[in-house]
């Protein structure tokens, strides 16, 4: 408390630099344990001289000895390159794909994100309240069968079920081919909102609408459980008997409560965001979404160890700066915390 | 009119082991501007007799039967909005645990102004005006308002309930071991507070274990066994004159500063309240029984004026 929170969070931020430099170190050496290259992988089956092949390997900088390599990536990182890719297309620098494909993970991260949020309060405060009825079992029921649901297999039937038996929701991509939008944020429904283009809000709105469900979904059920247990016990407390004592209005109660069952939701709402993004992969993959996790995926047949490397360190970075978020949204929230 | 009227009231819970008769046929009358007090041992029933008062008995208990008149209206037949609106405002209530018992992450002054706000629909800023004075008036200084909960000490925070359940000046006062759980010194200033509303004309109903305690500030004493009442009667007669077994035992396992007398404490332990003993609930324990005892029920009868008994030695149709 004494030192206030900006020096909280002046402290925190500093704890990402080592947070990101030990999972560079693994990432890199994983990487460099995969068998292959990406020059091999460029090459494929094709007979190429080994001058040429040496001269790749050359250009690539994949001939200087591994820890060269990690330094020299390492010195780029902190001048705020990621590196260039190493694999087709050779040589474009890996910020543009970060560029290209991060606002397309973080819309659907959004998205989806509230939606399990949404969920995972509305079911879990339910069934809280109405503890140890009927509703409280199905709400219970959907927290366990929402978790265990595959990503790509509930993906699929809701495309079935909306794209294909009704047909009212497109079931891959983020626009309309048809439809064109200037591109300011990336975040294609604040870029049709910023440029005033209706038909491309409404396009990029329902193609969100099934990988958002799909992952807010799947996402929620873990909500559900934790919301709900928490509000349990918080609800069974004595200070909330006592507000009953005080005559105060119920759903003013439920509120108080909601306040108090929220603190280890928020908790797991970072780590949520963490999963989420690599949830993204997933759902990315089943709906065709132009995002990171795809790309990843795709680079890592390529062995693009750049581009890789890249895109997982900006992700970590991400990744450490909503949890730094979190941590100071919940000391925020919660006066016991001393920061 | 007596403030307070609970007649037949019957608090079970439905356990999966059984029903356990918390509170069996218990009637009591508090009058204005008195203190009662409640005594007995844990598990005696005294506490859920309170929270049934205020429509609080936690689950699986329920109030079976009974009727609590509260100036004349009964509370147990209200809708649940009609009895919101007395609650706080004519029937305070303290708890046993002050640590507990406050919201941990709102500031004490939104916690007491809220009862202004919500029972008399004053804005806020004016409710936390008031909160302030509140706070004056149980000897906190008016800047706790600023202060949450873990930030005071647990004789500070049982002040605060106080505060709350007193701040709209209701008919009665329950407080539930109010200051069992301080230090004697904090436990004796709380009592001071609580005495000092009762002279300003609220009545007390106070539930305690503590005999002694009970004594010193009450106007009247009730004593519960076994979910039952068992004696009843101003603090003279109960304390100078106890006329059932029971209460002589407390009165005895309570060690005397000035006398020479022992500790005696009573044998056994009470009964397992799913499956009561027959009769008389103390029979087994007593030193006096008859027959009579592990046969019949006594009946609560008045020994003197204002003096009740439910005992067969004190009864003319036992023996």
């Amino acid at each position: 408390m004494a030192r206030g929170l900006g020096y909280y969070i002046f402290v925190r931020a500093l704890m990402i630099i080592p947070t990101i430099l030990i999972l560079y170190t693994i990432v890199f050496i994983l990487l460099r344990l995969l068998p292959g290259d990406p020059i091999l992988a460029v090459v494929g089956t094709r007979n190429i001289p080994p001058e040429q092949l040496e001269n790749l390997r050359h250009m690539a900088g994949l001939d200087k000895p591994p820890y060269i390599q990690y330094f020299d990536y390492l010195w780029r990182l902190l001048h705020g390159d990621f590196g260039v890719t190493l694999a087709i297309p050779m040589g474009t620098p890996v910020k543009n794909y970060i560029f290209s494909r991060f606002p397309a993970t973080l819309e659907l991260t959004i998205f989806g994100f509230t939606i399990s949020v949404i969920l995972g309060l509305l079911t879990g405060t339910v069934a809280a309240v109405k503890r140890g009825s009927a509703v409280d079992t199905g709400m219970r029921l959907y927290s366990i069968i929402a978790y265990t649901l595959f990503i790509p297999w509930f993906g699929l039937l809701l495309q079935y079920f909306f794209g294909l038996v009704l047909g009212v929701l497109p079931t891959s991509g983020r626009l309309d081919p048809d439809i064109s939008l200037k591109t300011i944020t990336g975040l294609y429904v604040l870029d049709s909102i910023l440029t005033g283009n209706i038909d491309a809000l409404i396009s990029s709105l329902a193609h969100l609408v099934l990988p958002s469900l799909t992952l807010g979904i799947v996402l929620s059920g873990a909500y559900t459980r934790l919301v709900r247990n928490n509000l349990v016990d918080i609800l069974s407390m004595d200070f909330i008997r006592s507000y009953r004592a005080r005559g105060i209005r119920d759903w003013k109660i439920t509120i108080y409560a909601l306040k108090n069952a929220f603190i280890p939701v928020i908790t797991l709402m970072g780590l949520q965001f963490a999963i989420l993004l690599g949830g993204a992969i997933l759902t990315e993959t089943t709906f065709s979404w132009p995002g990171m996790g795809t790309f990843i995926v795709d680079r890592i047949d390529y062995r693009d160890y750049n581009s890789i490397q890249g895109m997982i360190i900006f992700f970590a970075f991400f990744v450490s700066l909503i949890s730094l978020v979190v941590d100071v949204i919940y000391a925020l929230l919660d006066p016991r915390v001393k920061y | 009119m007596p403030l307070l009227e609970i007649d037949g009231l019957r608090i079970y819970y439905y356990t999966l082991s059984g029903i356990v008769k918390a509170v069996d046929n218990v009637s009591l009358v508090i009058g204005e501007n008195e203190w009662v007090s409640i005594v007995g041992e844990s598990g005696c029933g005294k506490s859920t007799l309170a929270y049934g008062v205020v429509r609080l008995v936690p689950p699986p208990g329920r109030i079976v039967s009974g009727r609590i008149m509260f100036r004349g209206r009964n509370l147990l037949s209200m809708d649940r909005e009609e009895f919101r609106s007395i609650l706080g405002r004519e029937i305070g209530m303290v708890f046993q645990d002050p640590m507990t018992s406050l919201d941990p992450l709102r500031r004490v002054g939104d916690q007491v102004a809220e009862m202004f706000t919500t029972h008399l629909g004053i804005d806020r800023g004016e409710a936390l005006e008031k909160a302030g004075e509140l706070l004056e008036v149980v000897g906190l200084s008016r800047d706790y308002i600023n202060y949450y909960p873990h930030q005071l000490s647990g004789g500070q925070r049982q002040r605060i309930s106080i505060a709350i359940a007193m701040s709209l000046k209701p008919k009665l006062l329950i407080a539930d071991e109010p200051t069992t759980a301080l230090d004697v010194i904090v436990q004796d200033t709380i009592m001071d507070l609580i005495e000092g509303f009762k002279r300003e004309g609220t009545s007390i109903l106070f539930i305690t274990h503590d005999l002694a305690l009970a004594a010193e500030r009450s106007d009247k004493i009730a004593v519960m066994y076994a979910g039952k009442l068992v004696e009843f009667g101003t603090v003279d007669q109960v304390v100078d004159n106890p006329q059932h077994p029971y209460t002589m035992g407390l009165l005895h396992s309570v060690p005397d500063l000035w006398g020479p007398r022992r500790i005696e404490s009573i044998p056994g332990y009470p009964p397992d309240l799913r499956d009561p003993p027959p009769g008389c609930r103390f029979h087994p324990r007593c030193r006096f029984r008859i027959d009579m005892c592990s046969r019949e029920e006594p009946e609560l009868i008045e020994v003197e004026e204002g003096h009740y008994v439910a005992c067969w030695l004190r009864s003319s149709g036992g023996g």
